[in-house]
């Protein structure tokens, strides 16, 4: 065979074996971080949710307010607004800061606007079909002393192949009575990307 | 090697790849479906029993998810664009499909759909669950526009490639906005703007629909986004008005698939050998101004083997157009309020667009199948020359392009969206074009505070 004839059948080959991949799944830790195309991903909820959970937990307004009411606050998930270029559930992370609140006994936690209706739905059907026993009452609902907001921002700059991605996620707790903000956390994610 | 068995070796080639085109190899259901007959369309579909099996199976499920949901079977529709969606999804080639492809033609690689395509399919699955009532449903499909969107995006580095989709993004708005989801809603619509405004006018003549420009200043104020909402106001120079939803009214959602889309046919360029020295023989066209050098290296005997091929023929499928019979329509209300309609995706313009986009790669590639044939003819040639011959014919025989595309897809769309008062009624829709004015009753069932999604198609 003359070189030709070789080196055809070796660009074939190596084509082939280029272009052609199968495709493999690998079951991977849910902690470990895997950065693909610069997007919003796992990583950036996780880190938002740890440093939020770990803030919201260790600041003074907690103990100001166990202080002077003798007990524990409750908080009630309000509107979290995405004013980013992305569409970003926020869910992701609020549910790791109730989890914590919950699981740690330090603040408790309330049912949402959303699902309460649910709740309320359930318990007019208990008035009219479970037992007088097991029936739950009206007027019962434990009030939230604070309601938690949150907005998620994001600056891209980009020039060429580069892009610089900044994600700003703020929350803030409000007094239910005094609309007073008692805590305001943040994080700050920013990622260079290169094409 | 007799001349007798040359001849039966061309006219096996000849059975073998028949070198009519996907659109005429299926020109009985082509015909039923664009006069209209979609009973008849599908039939000739579900009797093609190597449909679901063969290398273009996606187109097989794409043709009967169209047929399906404009008949209004919109289960059954789903399903096919299911399987549809499926194998669009898988990335891998296979192996020796790809390397018998560089023997003989592209056709032999499953058909796994043109980038604009792969994003349609979930716009019609969309479609139909909003249509049967199934938001969340819809919602799934608008999440995976959005990763599809990204992979799009993600695949070339040159902004001058058609690599956003307005439409889609404009589309996951709606999905949001009828599911009550007003800042995914906000973003969407505010994604749309953007491409409309830095791409989609230039390279598709397609500029900022009017109605989204209203959505968008309905979302931010509805999210309380009034900062934005006065940017976006003084940017339209439009005023906002809330008009809570009120009492016996909810809103209709006009969809024009109009006319076809393009389809594929075959074009040859022939490429002239021109020695340059220093190993490299350059292929020219002389009419596209296209040069590509390949190395072929330093024996004279070989190059000079090569040389004697002077001409070589190479097949690229390129699109033609359908032209539409209409450019515009409207909607006339019971009550005589007329609602012009946007155009909100060129399908036309952007299936150019795309097959433009690769025109290199495919160029290169074909290069490739044509510089391996050539050498396995001239290696046949040296031990018979009638062998030489025969694998000659059936090389420039096997020599075609990839004719097949999505071929049901409109030429363009453009939608309207507008209030109503809640009950059934029938609108009017009027098409715009050359030849002057045509109107069809359309049915309508407007549910208080809700919206109802209509989809008019036909040429």
């Amino acid at each position: 065979m003359n070189n030709i004839v070789k080196s055809a059948l070796a660009t074939t080959f190596f084509v082939t074996i280029a272009l052609a991949c199968t495709r493999t799944v690998t079951r991977v830790d849910a902690d470990k971080q895997i950065d693909l195309s610069g997007r919003w991903n796992d990583t950036d909820s996780r880190l938002v949710a740890e440093e939020m959970a770990k803030d919201m937990l260790n600041r003074p307004w907690r103990s100001d307010f166990e202080k002077s009411k003798g007990k524990k606050p409750v908080f009630i998930v309000g509107v979290i607004t995405n004013k980013s270029h992305e569409h970003i559930e926020a869910e992701t992370f609020i549910k790791n800061i109730e989890r914590e609140c919950v699981n740690t006994g330090l603040v408790r936690v309330v049912q949402n606007s959303e699902l309460r209706e649910k709740m309320r739905t359930e318990r007019a059907d208990q008035q009219q079909f479970s037992s007088p026993e097991t029936t739950k009452k009206w007027g019962k609902e434990m009030g939230a002393d604070y309601m938690l907001f949150g907005t998620i921002n994001s600056i891209v700059d980009t020039y060429n192949k580069k892009q610089v991605t900044y994600y700003q996620v703020n929350l803030e707790l409000a007094d239910m009575e005094t609309n007073e903000l008692v805590w305001i956390g943040e994080k700050k994610i920013k990622k260079y990307i290169t094409n | 090697m007799s001349i007798r068995s040359v001849g039966a070796v061309g006219i096996f080639s000849i059975l073998l790849f028949s070198c009519i085109s996907y659109y005429a190899k299926y020109e009985k259901f082509n015909t039923r479906f664009e006069q209209g007959d979609l009973e008849g369309a599908d039939a000739v579909l579900a009797t093609d029993k190597k449909g679901p099996t063969s290398k273009s199976h996606l187109l097989y499920y794409l043709n009967r998810g169209v047929v399906n949901s404009y008949m209004g079977n919109y289960e059954a529709s789903n399903d096919f664009f299911e399987q549809a969606y499926n194998i669009s999804e898988v990335q891998a080639v296979n192996a020796v499909d790809l390397s018998l492809s560089f023997l003989l033609n592209p056709k032999v690689i499953e058909y796994r759909g043109e980038t604009f395509e792969v994003l349609m399919v979930n716009y019609y699955k969309a479609l139909n669950y909003l249509k049967m009532g199934k938001y969340e449903e819809a919602l799934v499909e608008c999440k995976r526009m959005n990763i599809r969107l990204n992979k799009l995006s993600d695949k070339f580095s040159a902004d001058s490639k058609y690599k956003k989709d307005a439409f889609i993004h404009l589309l996951m708005g709606v999905i949001y906005d009828i599911n009550g989801d007003y800042n995914n809603a906000f973003i969407a619509y505010r994604n749309a703007l953007e491409i409309y405004e830095s791409d989609y006018v230039t390279k598709f003549n397609t500029p900022v629909p009017e109605q989204l420009k209203k959505d968008i200043l309905r979302t931010t104020y509805l999210v309380g986004f009034m900062d934005d909402l006065r940017f976006y106001e003084e940017k339209f120079k439009m005023k906002y008005q809330h008009v809570s939803k009120s009492k016996g009214r909810g809103e209709a959602l006009i969809l024009w698939h109009n006319g076809l889309g393009p389809v594929k046919k075959e074009w040859s360029i022939d490429f002239a050998i021109i020695e340059v020295g220093g190993g490299y023989l350059n292929f020219v066209n002389l009419n596209l101004g296209i040069v590509i050098p390949v190395y072929i290296g330093n024996d004279h005997k070989q190059s000079a083997q090569i040389k004697d091929l002077q001409i070589i023929r190479m097949a690229l499928p390129q699109f033609v157009e359908r032209p539409a019979l209409y450019s515009s329509a409207s909607v006339t209300t019971a009550d005589d309020v007329d609602h012009t309609l946007d155009m909100v995706e060129n399908i036309n313009a952007i299936a150019f667009k795309s097959l433009d986009d690769r025109f290199l790669r495919d160029l290169g590639k074909a290069l490739l199948r044509l510089a391996l044939k050539k050498v396995a003819e001239m290696e046949l040639r040296k031990q018979s020359q009638e062998a030489g011959l025969a694998l000659g014919i059936f090389n420039a025989i096997s020599e075609q392009a990839d004719t097949r595309n999505w071929q049901t897809l409109p030429h363009d769309i453009q939608y309207a969206r507008f209030s109503l008062s809640s009950g059934e009624q029938v609108l009017q829709f009027n098409r715009k074009g050359s030849n002057g004015i045509s109107s069809t009753p359309i049915k309508v069932n407007i549910k208080e505070g809700s919206t109802f999604i209509h989809t008019v198609s036909g040429l």
